[in-house]
């Protein structure tokens, strides 16, 4: 073998890594390399493991939301529907409201009330399409000073534009001429909901923003023809707190709309009689497919209103439709109002 | 007085207010203004902000609509503003108004971290400039044939439509995700709302947003490369100005008494104007950088009569290259006109123009693609369209998606907001055809169809009607045959199987939007029967309610 | 150590200018209060809009509303198909109300409908008679019960008025057939079906077979056309004359459209035959005015007068002998009513009949 010539500068010195330098990075590679073993192949249950046999693991886990039950004992005395018929709407509603025993018995000093309107087209607030936003301004105004309520929430999940159905309706201006707050539904909006012993929607998407912290919930819902069901009136109002595919509800409308009753145990429904959608419904549009009602209704039993309203405010008989029925059978309130509506007068 | 005097003759004072720092300061103006505007056109804000003003100022857009058009569209006016600024003082708009000059400058500057020998080499002129005169001349010559191409590359157009596009939902995203994050924690983040382009909605998206974002970031980046490379080589509003500016009364001013030839006024110039000596008018963009960095005070921006030599007034284009780019114009015209996607024969069912538009040919001689439209569309329905769609001519221009959203009834912002009047403004009673409008009848977009093998009642035995409650006319036009069934399962089920009203149709699309039948929609709307085109139309006579 | 690496520009703006003149301080001042300027305006504009052009009032809806006319077609309702006769919707019966199926009857047929131009299709020469008396349409169906093997066709007249009904009706009986009445209509029975007039429909049903079953549902069949709506109009002030106050049975009246006494110019003619014994009859004929009455008058008058002799005359009235027959007739007019009698075996009869009618059609008037 012939001696290679050397390159090497002659004054060059090898420097060779130190024995501890070289234990400290066996170990650290070793160390490394078992805890990757471990997490990487240990079975399932032990702790630490990332191992994920059948690839469910990896599935995300969602922890639905529960809803509270709203409601608030009803004092003996009062009845369970309040009819107010008489004077301007503010004194309907008063009126309404005191045959159930006033709104200050419900709603609590410091309480976070979230109303809830329908406001689910972009209609001129005559049309019937939508609540009243006189109504909904006094309705705020009553809730601040008279009961002073920390704060008014207005949360609605429109079919059409949200800010435009605010706005074209005329629940934006009265609710903020009150000092009402607006929700508007955005893509964060939304959570999953548990409502146990729901038919179709034991898990949906919920507009749950608006109900941090909410104490009382009010529904203020419009009397309106709704082809498909018959008529939306107080519990289909509630159709508008959902989110996600919920075009998928028409499949079956009347388990969903007595699903929903399961889903919302509001403290109140005020139902607003004041402009009565008699066709064309869900959506009107025309100044024709509307009557007056003037009648504003308050109560504690969202199925014995829907009922009266349908009967009297409609006037479609007693021929009530299914989810009515289904609700009633769900045990969220009874049908039969007969006894049980007090129109105070004079 | 003394006292005012005391103050304008104090140094700081003058450095403060010095000529740059003002530039500067209506740079900041001017876009935030700019990004104002974006942020103001939404329906729960617009009110009378005039938000598409700064493309009305916009000359090309004034004068590329009134070689197409004819005419002088509403605001449009505004152009000559410019036109005679640019008179008086040169280019300034590029270098003072322009907010996608100021994107390009502030890039530019933020990322430069070049040698100032360097950069002087990076500021001399090169003949490639040219070539925005080019691109100008093309276009102009298709505006004047009929076809209104100015869009794709003027600076306005381009920053309003990528901020509208691109810039708006990636912001909202963000925004959306840290609110989420927030929510988690139990903060109360109602008022990142007030931040979001589109707040109180769902996320809006864009089709093909994807490459009108490369496209802008592609311009934006190659500052890297050449700095201002938007600016000097492609921009056909510079370009307009620049053959504008030999007319104008001041300009940089070099007396050459003084100068040293240090070449340092060159290191911050943002025309690439060559100010160190025979200054190239047409290309100064008025940046006034080259005053300050001069070390013997021998710059200055001043009336021409002080110096008429020392000057290059004209852009640099031959002869030649002037008839290679009017040939260039008038082939590219049947070029891109007999593509044949876009014809009264042959148009695609998606190509719906959102309401108030004029007929399809006087459409794209007047679109210029600012997609201003798209933004103030509260529910997402109006897109950008793609080839498929309109063709090359009609690339960008706003179409409905029904898939996205639906024309709300009440809503005529895009209307509002369109500056060249592709979109006529029309009021809500004009649209629904209400009051003095009841003779022409609503504004029809186009028609809704039933696929009826699609369709729960009509398919599957499944009720549903979700397109007839949502239907918004009244009487609706969506009506339905009801029929009771034993269904498979031996259920009695009715059925309220939907069929189409064309009389009453106005084609919103929301029968489209919610129909559950997600990916192939059961009912669907396509352009047909739309009002505002007599060929396009459907229906040979519209039967009357009531 | 290597110098640390930029990421943005460390450049700091410098100004290597010794001077700035105060003209340009001045400008920068002004400029900057430009800007102000610009800035408040654009924020100014902010509620400069008319807030009417982006929402439609009441007012303007109120005024163009629309009021929903659209027809609905109602609920079909669901029923088991193995009971047959129900499942055929109302609506594929055309004019036919559905209680022509009961008993399992089904249609073995579409409704069909013929009216004047297509109604040779059906009927080819017969056709023309119709035409004389109005005709507006025919509606035919077949029914018939499978197991069975029975078959009934109806044919239905829509003839527009109750007269034509009963002219065509008149025209086309057997006489010698007693009619039976049933819920408003007239009929008789044949071997297999029944021929009769309700209101201004005529109708003919034909049955394959001379069978119980097929004479049932024929019966029934003449009750469920008697439902059919519009068809009980039988006002007709001549034929309440005949029918109520002269007591004339529906069998023995009997209305001639056209070709009256085989005259081209006399139409619209009631007759009735007071004693079913005899051939004497009453006419009847109400024109429009006194004069064409008169017109009517003198011309009947001048082309009888071939036939008869003249045995009697006065200013409206005559009575007229028959130059072989030997019965007499008279004929007379008042106002728009031109009337008689006819076919009256003895000259002082006709007086006397004459005299009823008279006062059976003016009752309440002096003559």
């Amino acid at each position: 073998m012939k001696k290679s010539k050397s390159i090497q500068h002659p004054e060059y010195e090898k420097t060779p890594m130190s024995r501890r330098v070289f234990i400290r990075r066996i170990a650290t590679a070793g160390g490394l390399g078992g805890a990757a073993t471990y997490v990487a192949t240990a079975p399932e249950d032990w702790p630490l493991s990332m191992k994920d046999r059948t690839g469910l693991r990896s599935v995300p886990l969602v922890t639905p939301l529960r809803l509270r039950d709203y409601r608030v004992e009803r004092p003996s005395q009062a009845v369970d529907i309040g009819l107010g018929r008489q004077g301007d709407t503010a004194e309907k509603l008063r009126r309404a409201l005191d045959a159930i025993g006033g709104l200050t018995h419900y709603i609590k000093p410091d309480d976070i009330v979230l109303v809830k309107p329908n406001v689910a087209f972009d209609r001129s607030p005559n049309l019937g399409a939508t609540s009243n936003p006189e109504l909904l301004e006094i309705l705020i105004r009553m809730l601040l000073v008279d009961c002073r309520a920390q704060e008014v929430r207005v949360a609605d999940n429109p079919i059409e534009s949200p800010a435009d159905c605010f706005a074209k309706s005329g629940i934006r201006y009265a609710s903020e001429k009150a000092g009402g707050r607006i929700y508007l539904p955005d893509s964060n909006a939304f959570k999953m909901l548990q409502t146990p012993g729901a038919e179709l929607i034991g898990q949906w998407w919920f507009f749950h923003r608006p109900f941090t912290n909410v104490d009382k919930v009010i529904g203020l819902a419009p009397v309106k023809d709704h082809n498909l069901c018959g008529a939306s009136i107080g519990m289909k109002n509630w159709y508008g707190l959902l989110g996600g595919t919920r075009n998928q509800f028409h499949q079956d409308i009347h388990a969903i709309v007595s699903d929903l009753t399961l889903m919302m145990k509001p403290t109140l429904t005020i139902v607003d009689g004041t402009h009565v959608l008699m066709q064309n419904g869900p959506t009107g549009g025309d100044p024709s497919n509307v009557k007056a009602g003037n009648a504003v209704l308050a109560s504690v039993d969202p199925v014995a209103v829907d009922a009266w309203a349908y009967e009297h405010l409609l006037e479609r008989g007693r021929d009530y439709p299914e989810y009515m029925f289904k609700a009633e059978a769900k045990g969220s309130g009874s049908i039969n109002w007969e006894g049980r509506v007090r129109e105070i007068t004079g | 007085m003394k006292r005012i005097d005391q103050l304008i003759s104090s140094l700081s004072v003058r450095r403060i207010l010095r000529i740059t720092n003002v530039r500067i300061l209506a740079q900041l103006f001017f876009f935030s203004i700019f990004l104002f505007s974006v942020w103001a056109t939404w329906t729960s804000r617009l009110g009378g902000y005039p938000v598409s003003r700064i493309l009305e100022i916009d000359p090309l857009v004034m004068i590329s609509t009134m070689l197409s058009t004819g005419y002088v569209y509403r605001y449009l006016g505004w152009g000559l503003l410019i036109l005679g600024v640019t008179l008086l003082f040169g280019r300034v708009f590029c270098n003072w108004v322009c907010p996608y000059g100021s994107l390009h400058q502030f890039v530019g500057w933020l990322f430069n971290i070049g040698r100032a020998r360097d950069r002087i080499d990076e500021n001399r002129y090169r003949s490639i400039y040219f070539l925005k005169y080019a691109i100008l001349v093309v276009l102009l010559i298709l505006a004047f044939m009929g076809a209104l191409q100015i869009g794709l590359l003027d600076p306005i157009c381009l920053m309003y439509r990528s901020f509208a596009t691109v810039v708006a939902p990636a912001t909202d995203m963000v925004i959306d995700t840290v609110s989420l994050k927030a929510n988690n924690l139990e903060l109360d983040t109602l008022w990142l709302d007030s931040l979001k382009f589109g707040p109180g909605t769902a996320r809006r998206v864009f089709v093909g947003s994807f490459w009108i974002g490369l496209f802008i970031f592609g311009l934006v980046s190659a500052n890297l490369l050449i700095p201002r490379f938007f600016c000097r080589v492609l921009c056909p509003l510079g370009a307009l100005l620049g053959v504008i500016s030999r007319f104008s009364l001041f300009r940089i001013n070099r007396d050459v008494h003084k100068c040293t030839d240090c070449n340092l006024c060159l290191t911050r110039c943002e025309g690439a104007a060559d100010p160190q000596g025979a200054v190239r008018l047409s290309e100064c963009f008025s940046c006034m950088n080259c005053i300050d960095d001069c070390p013997e005070d021998a710059l200055s921006f001043s009336l021409v009569r002080l110096d008429t030599k020392q000057v290059i007034p004209a852009p640099s284009m031959s002869r030649r290259k002037l008839m290679f780019a009017s040939v260039l114009g008038l082939a590219t015209y049947p070029f891109i006109k007999n593509h044949g996607v876009n014809t009264d024969e042959n148009f695609s069912g998606a190509l719906i123009r959102p309401p108030g538009s004029v007929e399809e040919s006087e459409f794209l001689s007047k679109c210029i693609k600012c997609d201003q439209c798209i933004n103030a569309c509260p529910t997402n329905v109006l897109q950008p369209a793609t080839l498929q769609e309109a063709g090359i001519e009609g690339l960008w221009t706003p179409v409905m998606n029904f898939n996205i959203g639906h024309c709300q009834l009440k809503c005529t912002l895009c209307s509002e907001v369109c500056p060249t009047g592709a979109i006529r403004k029309i009021t809500v009673e004009e649209k629904l055809g209400k009051g003095s409008f009841e003779e022409q009848g609503p504004i029809r977009l186009g028609t809704a169809f039933y696929d009826t093998g699609r369709c729960l009642p009509h398919a599957m035995e499944i009720p549903c009607v979700v397109c007839e409650e949502v239907c918004p006319v009244s009487p609706k036009a969506i009506q339905t045959k009801d029929v009771e069934i034993k269904n498979v399962f031996e259920e009695i089920v009715v059925l309220n199987k939907p069929f189409i009203v064309p009389d009453l149709c106005i084609g919103c699309g929301i029968c489209q939007t919610e129909c559950p039948v997600k990916d192939e929609r059961a009912v669907y709307v396509t352009a047909i029967g739309e009002s505002r085109s007599r060929e396009r139309r459907l229906l040979l006579r519209t039967r009357e309610v009531g | 150590m290597a110098r640390k690496e930029r990421i943005f520009t460390n450049k700091k703006r410098r100004v290597y200018r010794k001077h700035i003149s105060g003209g340009e301080t001045i400008f920068g001042g002004c400029f900057v209060f430009f800007l102000v300027l610009a800035g408040v305006w654009f924020g100014l504009k902010g509620d400069d809009f008319d807030p009417g052009e982006r929402d439609i009032s009441m007012a303007v809806m109120e005024e163009s509303q629309v009021e929903d006319t659209l027809y609905r077609s109602p609920l079909q309702r669901w029923a088991d198909p193995a009971q047959v006769g129900a499942v055929t919707p109302a609506h594929q019966l055309g004019i036919f109300p559905a209680s022509i199926l009961e008993d399992g009857w089904v249609p073995s047929s579409r409704p069909q409908r013929f009216d004047e131009s297509n109604l040779f299709e059906k009927i080819n020469g017969a056709a023309p008679q119709y035409f004389q008396y109005g005709f507006n349409a025919l509606h035919f169906l077949s029914i018939e019960k499978k197991q069975a093997e029975l078959a009934i066709s109806i044919e239905l007249y829509d003839m527009a008025q109750f007269p034509n009904a009963l002219g065509i009706f008149a025209a086309q009986r057997d006489d010698d057939q007693d009619l039976e009445e049933l819920d408003g209509a007239h009929f008789y029975r044949t071997a297999a079906g029944a021929l009769g007039v309700v209101g201004r429909f005529y109708f003919k049903l034909t049955g394959n077979q001379n069978a119980e079953p097929v004479q049932e549902k024929a019966l029934q069949l003449v009750k469920a056309i008697c439902e059919i709506p519009g068809d009980s109009d039988q006002s007709s002030a001549i034929y309440a004359v005949f029918s109520e106050s002269l007591g004339i049975p529906f069998q023995r009246i009997v209305y001639e459209k056209s070709d009256v006494f085989q005259y081209d110019f006399a139409h619209d003619f009631w007759f009735a035959r007071p004693d079913a014994s005899r051939d004497s009859r009453y006419y009847v004929h109400s024109a429009r005015n006194s004069e064409e009455a008169g017109t009517l008058y003198d011309k009947l008058l001048e082309n009888h007068l071939y036939d008869f002799t003249l045995v009697k005359q006065s200013a409206d009235k005559v009575v007229l002998k028959h130059n072989f027959l030997n019965t007499y007739m008279a004929l007379a007019r008042y106002e728009n009513w031109v009337y008689g009698v006819e076919n009256v075996p003895d000259v002082n009869a006709v007086e006397r009949v004459l005299i009823t009618l008279t006062n059976a059609l003016f009752e309440d008037e002096e003559i």
